[in-house]
């Protein structure tokens, strides 16, 4: 089932055109990625998917329409977290920060405690809680929006360009907790990037460019355009930027994207 | 112009977040530094933020509060969000409001921002926008521009690359590379690609917690592989797999160019 679903929708900002027509369809459950340049729209489209920028009947989410009558209704099932806003915090301290939106929306002060400890402690940031918010490093803060986003317990979380301060270990142990919690709690996760090594665990992906869809599908498929997605101003990730152009020179068969295997391969 | 650490401490909250750092930022060159509380050094190397104890010097001038305008004059910083930067929301006022404090002639300043316009290549009608209609890389590049106004020896690039795309990050680094080259600038980068600063630095500082785990010439630091594995440290990519195929004996040679790696391969299977 889809769970979100863009019918061609068309935007306008300063009378530039940010989308024209475009569609996408995300499969509940699933992590679908977005990607494309840094003038592809793709801040826009999360804006728009949370409902933060109105649109006109042009997203659907679950079986119906977001809008403003039912802005409420979806506030309660996205999360949405941007990478960038890091100076961005309502309060001095981590704690305080998670709290915040869960007594928003009226929950027992118990459950408060017990929800924040649970996800911190999934996240491994137990020791955060009684920090400051101006202490933590920039890596932190967006381990801390991310679980902030999932507090409530919302069916789509919407992540924009979420890793980008995070180092190489950081950043898979994270998206390994993401996908361990996508599939326990039937999450929906859809992540905007520049970055394409974020897509390569993806169930589906979009290049988006000049406000259309230009690529969709599995990402290892939708990677093997290379020279496109180049032109577009995205990087191929290492390994299958190594492995298309060993298969052009036909030492090797097919894409691999585990270094030790690859190399096991080209040297048995 | 180069700087030296000597025995940097910086204390946030009663706890060391930089413990003894020693450093030396050679002149002219390109040195990346990645790992912990790399921002906080960036911005002690500003002088915008101050250490506890220790020494600093930029060539022979001391981090001293009577230097302090100084310093200031001959090294910029180009922040991660170009936006936290920006005082005004148009590029001529935000070039007025930073170089009042100058002694330029008002004839003197319109050269040196067109110069400066041309140095990263970006075209003057920009001064006719508003600082929201320009695109991120235009930003940035505008944000390189006003620092190139100072005429600064060193220039400090925070997180340089996050948010940019390919298009971008190959704009910065061309830019990077000519202030080196052609106009003799001393270029610190902070970032957590390594694979970038692999392809790119000259010089390399490998922070963790609070002390300087490792510094050195990066092509020499990525080859010691006992090291790196000793300590547990993130290694590039086209190093990695140099590695793995040294370990099967074959002879690969270290590359920081991908095409490179794949003319080396190639030979070899």
């Amino acid at each position: 089932m889809n769970i979100v679903e863009v019918k061609n929708l068309t935007y306008k900002h300063n009378n530039s055109i940010i989308f024209n027509n475009l569609n996408l369809k995300v499969e509940e459950n699933s992590l679908t990625v977005i990607a494309g340049n840094n003038t592809s729209g793709k801040t826009t489209l999360i804006k728009i998917l949370s409902g933060e920028i109105p649109t006109n009947n042009n997203v659907i989410i679950g079986y119906t329409y977001l809008n403003s009558n039912h802005i409420y209704d979806y506030s309660t099932n996205i999360g949405v977290m941007y990478g960038d806003r890091l100076n961005t915090f309502l309060f001095e301290d981590v704690y305080k920060e998670m709290a915040f939106p869960l007594e928003n929306l009226n929950v027992d002060p118990k459950d408060i405690e017990k929800r924040i400890l649970e996800v911190a402690r999934f996240f491994d940031i137990t020791s955060l809680l009684d920090k400051k918010t101006s202490d933590l490093t920039n890596s932190e803060k967006q381990i801390v929006l991310i679980a902030v986003a999932l507090l409530h317990r919302p069916k789509i979380l919407l992540l924009d360009n979420p890793f980008t301060m995070m180092d190489i270990k950081t950043r898979n142990k994270i998206k390994n907790k993401l996908n361990e919690y996508r599939e326990k709690n039937k999450l929906t996760i859809i992540l905007t990037t520049i970055n394409l090594e974020d897509s390569l665990e993806a169930d589906y992906l979009y290049i988006i460019n000049k406000g259309n869809v230009v690529i969709e599908g599995n990402p290892i498929e939708v990677l093997k355009e290379d020279t496109l997605i180049k032109r577009l101003g995205l990087t191929i990730p290492f390994m299958m930027d190594l492995s298309l152009k060993f298969q052009f020179y036909e030492i090797l068969d097919d894409i691999e994207l585990d270094m030790n295997r690859m190399v096991d391969t080209l040297w048995k | 112009m180069e700087i030296v650490l000597k025995n940097v401490t910086y204390s946030y909250k009663n706890k060391k977040v930089l413990d003894k750092i020693n450093l030396a930022i050679e002149s002219n060159k390109i040195t990346g530094i990645t790992g912990d509380n790399k921002s906080i050094l960036c911005e002690i190397i500003d002088d915008i933020k101050s250490f506890n104890t220790g020494e600093i010097f930029l060539g022979d001038i001391s981090y001293t509060k009577e230097n302090l305008k100084t310093i200031r004059n001959k090294v910029a910083m180009i922040r991660q969000n170009p936006s936290d930067q920006f005082f005004t929301n148009n590029p001529k006022d935000e070039i007025m409001f930073l170089t009042s404090r100058l002694s330029y002639k008002a004839k003197d300043i319109n050269k040196k921002i067109n110069q400066a316009l041309e140095m990263v290549g970006l075209n003057n009608n920009i001064l006719n926008k508003n600082l929201d209609e320009l695109t991120i890389g235009e930003k940035k590049l505008f944000q390189i521009a006003i620092s190139l106004i100072y005429n600064p020896d060193v220039i400090i690039f925070d997180e340089a690359f996050v948010l940019l795309d390919r298009i971008n990050q190959k704009r910065i680094i061309k830019l990077i590379k000519a202030l080196k080259n052609k106009y003799n600038k001393t270029i610190i980068i902070s970032s957590n690609d390594i694979n970038l600063l692999y392809e790119i630095t000259d010089n390399i500082v490998i922070l963790r917690k609070n002390k300087v785990l490792l510094q050195g010439i990066t092509s020499d630091t990525y080859q010691d592989i006992n090291t790196l594995k000793d300590k547990n440290i993130d290694i590039p990519d086209l190093v990695k797999f140099t590695m793995l195929a040294k370990a099967k004996k074959v002879k690969l040679s270290y590359h920081r160019d991908i095409l490179d790696l794949i003319k080396d391969v190639y030979k070899h299977v």
